[in-house]
């Protein structure tokens, strides 16, 4: 009657074809970020950032006053240029400058001190050699680009004025290498200032530390509880269970004061047993794990009793191997749980050596402000170990995970 | 022991001994951490810790001095904290509270909150190692509390406002003078405020920014802190002229507007300032080195707040004082004088102004460019109305922001919302006098 | 033999019950007590009995009108609960991924790897990555509106896109996440043969869904709802401290802002200690209620 009958495998493909656009748009969707983070963390710094007509970084050959890492040096280079001492490629680079620049600057370097507006003239200088037309046709000044920076010029003859500032710009590059920081379409300079202005890798070390103590002596102490609660016939050992239990629905702001408090009183504060033990003890990896161990089938354990085993041998020997799975899955939860924690590290770190890498980057991005490249460098400073520990491990994290809540 | 052992049938030695080995251990090394690590440094270096608050721009002069003075004081090491932003106090107050608050500290806006909590060391008597005659008065008596100094500040910050010279040729406006009055600020905004390319859009304001409560004698609370005072005739004449600004005369970008530019942070304004698209704005002598960067481009100079009921220029400092707990309050002294002295004064001029006048006529003297009006700042040292000092201050001023927010979002009219701070206030007044009592 | 399973118990727990008893019991004691004092950690503290809870909970009669004596209490139990209405869209979605993720795909895995991105990197870096993104100024989105000729708003500076924008980045950032792994955990234990008899009888993939797919996956469902609401209710600080700073005019403060707020920088210890057990009984309330009704609904229903 008009109806389409759709075979089952045609209807398989519709649903598959429309799966995929699915997945994609979203794959996109949770990818397009990460993708901003990285293409913006390797934007120069001085990239005008209100101008987003491009998406990919476009390379600033202007010089601006921020692209010079050391005024001095250059004046003194322009000075020795200035009196036909150095090499005659930065006496011609000089003498391309107009006149009149080149009479103020002259000022300046024979004064020996500079200003705020001094170092406007200098800017304005530099800027005035990237328009000039003839500077490469100096041997001299030639011969301070590279092979591959020559063939741009014989390759785009006759230059226009965009190759002409991108040329002029080559040559004061290679005249100021140390001096004025490079124009280039990517770099990595974002990275190396982070890791200069904050102490990022003291940070990382501290995550790592914490963390793997946290994760290894939380997996130790709950397996241990759980072992308790699953096998052993104890003293009130359902209701100090319920107790634990209760706590799973207690805030961390409850517990946040009166721990400060202890810790406090302890001197600990600002110290790694301050980072450390009070997430040492969770009710949460006990409770799971000993779901996991009554899933466990008592046979084995009780060959193990039967042969002369104590209690801590078979935890030990027994338990312990049985139960890999969900010991990871305990591991993979509190790590990621520990190297995102944010509200205790911020409470009890307060100096460069004890902050973690979540407390150094929220500093650091009071530090910073506005300054998106740099902001967006140290986030992926952040994030880069984790997402290195998860795709290794990928498979471990997902089921892990599975696990956890099948069991809990 | 063994007698358990044996009737267990398992081993618990090692286990016991394991675990009494961890518990000595975690104890025995916080104990260490905590204690130890005083006796330890006193017989080998002075160790001072010095918090400060200041951007990327400025924490380089901080670095080169600690490293002088530490070249100087082989015998003295100094561990700078930087702890930029809005932050800052809560970070040393969270560090007061857990006992390792740092030996040093910069010090502004709250200086009375934490002189409240008896945070700092009494430098009254130190005080003849510097000419104190050379500084402000004024600056100097913002650091005093029951008679005590507590602190020398090395710079002043002030509310200023930068106008861009380009906009007022452009409208052919003379540049304002630093004697203006509402009116003539009124007239010049209106004529600025301009919409170029006729879309019934303004794309330039004639003004960004606040004007403040003291020029109209407005207060938030009394000088003693126990009395609010938000809804007042002045309070209430200021919130109005500030309404209108941004919605009779729409000199003003609106606060929506504000929201939606997503702006908060002053030193984004700069950018836009630099684009033309506010013709003044209320910048601080503070930010000079931001906006010498961000606004190279342009001509722009410094002009005083214009007068209402009378002139006022709101201004903080800043200072490095030294903590109360402080285990080694010769050394600190030591270094805070280094901070105080004429070299790091003028070194920082370019974000603050010193409080020592001589060096504060130097650096204006010596001062070329952009902004050719510098010396208002020095003007303004006459009229400066500072940061009220109480020792609530975080508490009372929030409540303000809130009613200020709700004004200019027209969530509330100023009566309903400055009766309403009024009432949080007194009861905020009063549950703090309970609480020192 | 008791008494000697009780022993060796003992040295089992007593690791972890020295760290429950020191760092979680004691500590939940200490704020109850806590909350019964005004203390601001720099002078003596003081007893003032329930004062705190009646500043926190009360209200007056002023002018003839109702007023709660904290309004921001409210407000902000306001704002936690707005953002717990992301938790059914995230879930909605990660059930909808976990499906779709659930037929014999390729690269299944690695879109599964993509979704679980979020997750793995939420912390402080992916917050600043969104601060960015929001910008008034500078940010993607308003970027990629201003080119189809839209003005955006200020995501995070508005007062009314305040929250949905926070809600937005948490629905993006959870409905990869952990939720969609327990659902393809749970699809994946749903026999096969259901779905063929089903098919069979010629139920479409919607009825399947209906009367197969969803009363199976339940007890995941609930698992998963009661685990959320819990983290729920604590959620919002980073956000708030990172992103917005509990802005504007309130309008992203969570309770556990507030109670941080309270705690660390106005140092009113003892009322942070009452809004944080005012929380404690309400998430235990709500926690009770869903075992109440959820818990039945899934044994029988």
């Amino acid at each position: 009657m008009g109806k389409i009958v759709l075979t089952r495998s045609r209807r398989r493909q519709i649903v598959h074809a429309f799966s995929y656009t699915f997945l994609i748009t979203v794959g996109v969707t949770m990818l397009f970020p990460f993708f901003w983070m990285l293409i913006t963390s390797v934007k120069s710094r001085y990239a005008d950032p209100l101008d987003l007509n491009k998406l990919l970084p476009e390379t600033v050959w202007q010089i601006s006053a921020n692209d010079i890492r050391n005024w001095t040096e250059i004046f003194n280079k322009l000075n020795r240029a200035d009196r036909l001492m150095d090499s005659s490629a930065l006496k011609t680079i000089w003498t391309a400058m107009d006149p009149n620049e080149q009479r103020k600057i002259g000022s300046v370097v024979t004064r020996g001190k500079y200003g705020e507006e001094d170092k406007k003239m200098l800017v304005t200088g530099l800027n005035q050699i990237l328009l000039n037309e003839k500077l490469w046709k100096n041997e001299e000044v030639a011969a301070v680009l590279r092979p591959e920076e020559r063939a741009v010029i014989t390759n785009s003859s006759p230059l226009g004025k965009e190759n002409r500032i991108k040329i002029n710009r080559m040559i004061i590059d290679a005249l100021f290498p140390e001096e004025i920081q490079k124009a280039h379409r990517y770099h990595w300079r974002n990275y190396r200032t982070v890791f200069v202005e904050i102490n990022f890798y003291r940070a990382i070390l501290n995550s790592f530390f914490v963390t793997l103590m946290i994760t290894v002596g939380q997996v130790f102490t709950s397996s241990l509880a759980a072992y308790a609660f699953a096998r052993l016939n104890f003293f009130a050992r359902d209701h100090i269970f319920l107790g634990y239990l209760a706590t799973l629905m207690v805030p961390g702001t409850v517990t946040m004061i009166p721990v400060f408090i202890i810790l406090r009183e302890l001197g600990w504060i600002n110290t790694y047993y301050a980072l450390i033990i009070p997430p040492l003890f969770s009710a949460y990896g006990t409770f799971m794990l000993r779901q996991f161990f009554l899933s466990l089938p008592r046979a084995v354990e009780e060959a193990a009793i039967l042969d002369g085993c104590n209690a801590f041998r078979v935890y030990w020997h027994v338990i312990l191997p049985l139960s890999k799975p969900g010991l990871s899955a305990l591991a993979i939860l509190t790590f990621i749980g520990s190297w995102r924690s944010f509200m205790w590290p911020l409470i009890v770190s307060h100096s460069d050596n004890m902050y973690t890498l979540p407390i150094a980057l929220s500093l650091f991005q009071s530090f910073y402000e506005i300054e998106w490249t740099l902001l967006m460098a140290g986030s992926i400073i952040m994030i880069a170990p984790m997402l290195l520990v998860f795709i290794i491990g990928q498979r471990y994290f997902i089921e892990g995970i599975q696990l956890g809540a099948v069991n809990g | 022991m063994r007698y358990l052992n044996a009737k267990l049938g398992i081993t618990l030695t090692p286990i016991l001994f394991g675990l009494a080995l961890l518990v000595v251990l975690i104890i025995g090394w916080g104990y260490y951490h905590s204690k130890g690590k005083q006796s330890q440094s006193e017989d080998e270096k002075v160790r001072l810790v010095l918090a400060i608050n200041v951007s990327h721009r400025e924490r380089p002069f901080f670095v080169e001095t600690v490293d002088a003075f530490m070249k100087e004081h082989p015998n003295i090491e100094v561990e700078i904290r930087n702890i930029a932003g809005v932050r800052y106090y809560q970070k040393i107050l969270i560090m007061m509270a857990g006992k390792v608050a740092p030996d040093l500290m910069w010090m502004g806006q709250s200086f009375a909150e934490f002189a409240y909590k008896g945070a700092f060391l009494d430098i009254t008597d130190r005080l003849k190692d510097i000419p104190t005659d050379e500084f402000l008065p004024q600056a100097l008596s913002w650091y005093r509390m029951n008679g005590r100094q507590y602190g020398v500040p090395y710079a002043i910050h002030m509310r200023i406002f930068a106008y861009n010279k380009k906009l007022f040729d452009e409208a052919g406006i003379t540049y304002p003078s630093d004697d203006w009055d509402f009116d003539e600020f009124l007239e010049i905004t209106k004529k600025l405020t301009l919409d170029k390319d006729g879309d019934g859009q303004i794309d330039q304001y004639g003004f960004r920014g606040g004007l403040h409560r003291a020029t109209f004698g407005a207060e938030i609370f009394s000088d003693d802190g126990q009395l609010a005072l938000c809804n007042t005739p002045e309070m209430l004449n200021f919130f109005q002229t500030r309404l209108d600004l941004a919605f009779k005369y729409k000199v003003q970008p609106t606060m929506e507007l504000r929201n939606q530019e997503g702006r908060n942070s002053p030193i984004e304004m700069y950018a836009p300032f630099a684009q033309g698209r506010y013709a003044i704005i209320d910048g601080g002598n503070g930010d000079r080195v931001v906006m010498l960067e961000k606004c190279a481009d342009i001509d722009w100079d410094y002009v005083l707040c214009p007068k209402v009921k009378r002139q006022a220029q709101w201004a903080s400092s800043a200072a490095i004082v030294i903590s109360a707990d402080t285990r080694h309050p010769d050394e600190s002294w030591e270094l805070c004088k280094v901070f105080i002295g004429d070299k790091f004064q003028k070194s920082m001029a370019l974000s603050g102004m010193p409080t020592n006048i001589n060096v504060a006529e130097e650096v204006i003297a010596e001062h070329r460019g952009t902004p050719s009006n510098l010396k208002a700042v020095l003007k303004a040292y006459d009229f400066l109305y500072p940061t009220p000092r109480v020792p609530n201050l975080k508490e009372l001023e929030a409540i303000y922001v809130d009613a200020e927010e709700k004004i200019m979002l027209r969530m509330a009219t100023p009566r309903d919302a400055l009766d309403d701070a009024q009432r949080k206030m007194t009861l905020a007044i009063k549950k703090l006098n309970e609480r020192n009592r | 033999m008791k008494r000697e399973q009780d022993i060796t118990a003992f040295v089992f727990l007593s690791p972890n019950i020295f760290g429950f008893l020191v760092f979680t019991l004691f500590p939940v004691l200490a704020a109850f007590a806590l909350s019964l004092f005004r203390w601001d950690i720099f002078h003596a503290p003081k007893f003032i009995g329930l004062q705190n809870y009646f500043d926190l909970l009360g209200w007056v009669f002023e002018d003839k009108s109702f007023q709660w004596i904290d309004p921001d209490f409210w407000k902000f139990l306001g704002n936690t609960v707005f953002y717990l209405f992301a938790i059914p869209l995230s879930m909605a979605a990660s059930l909808f991924l976990a499906i779709i993720l659930n037929q014999k795909l390729r690269c299944r895995i690695f879109f599964r790897t993509v979704f679980f991105l979020p997750t793995i990197s939420a912390s402080v870096g992916l917050l600043i990555l969104w601060k960015y993104l929001y910008n008034g100024d500078y940010g993607l989105f308003n970027f990629l509106l201003s080119n189809i000729g839209i003005d955006g708003p200020g995501w995070l500076t508005d007062y009314h896109w305040a929250k949905p924008s926070i809600m937005m980045m948490m629905i993006w950032g959870g409905m990869g996440g952990v939720a969609m792994v327990i659902y393809l955990a749970g699809l994946q234990n749903i026999p096969r043969e259901l779905y063929e008899a089903a098919e069979l009888d010629g139920a479409n993939g919607w009825n399947q869904f209906c009367h197969i797919t969803w009363p199976m996956l339940a007890p995941t469902t609930f698992f998963i709802f009661v685990t959320s609401i819990i983290a729920g209710f604590q959620s919002g600080f980073d956000a708030a401290y990172i992103l917005t700073q509990g802005g504007p005019a309130g309008a992203t403060t969570t309770l556990d802002y507030y109670i941080y707020n309270h705690a660390f920088v106005y140092f009113n210890m003892g009322y942070a200690a009452t809004i944080a057990v005012v929380l404690f009984f309400i998430v235990f309330c709500v926690t009770m209620i869903n075992w109440r009704f959820g818990g039945r609904k899934v044994h029988y229903g």
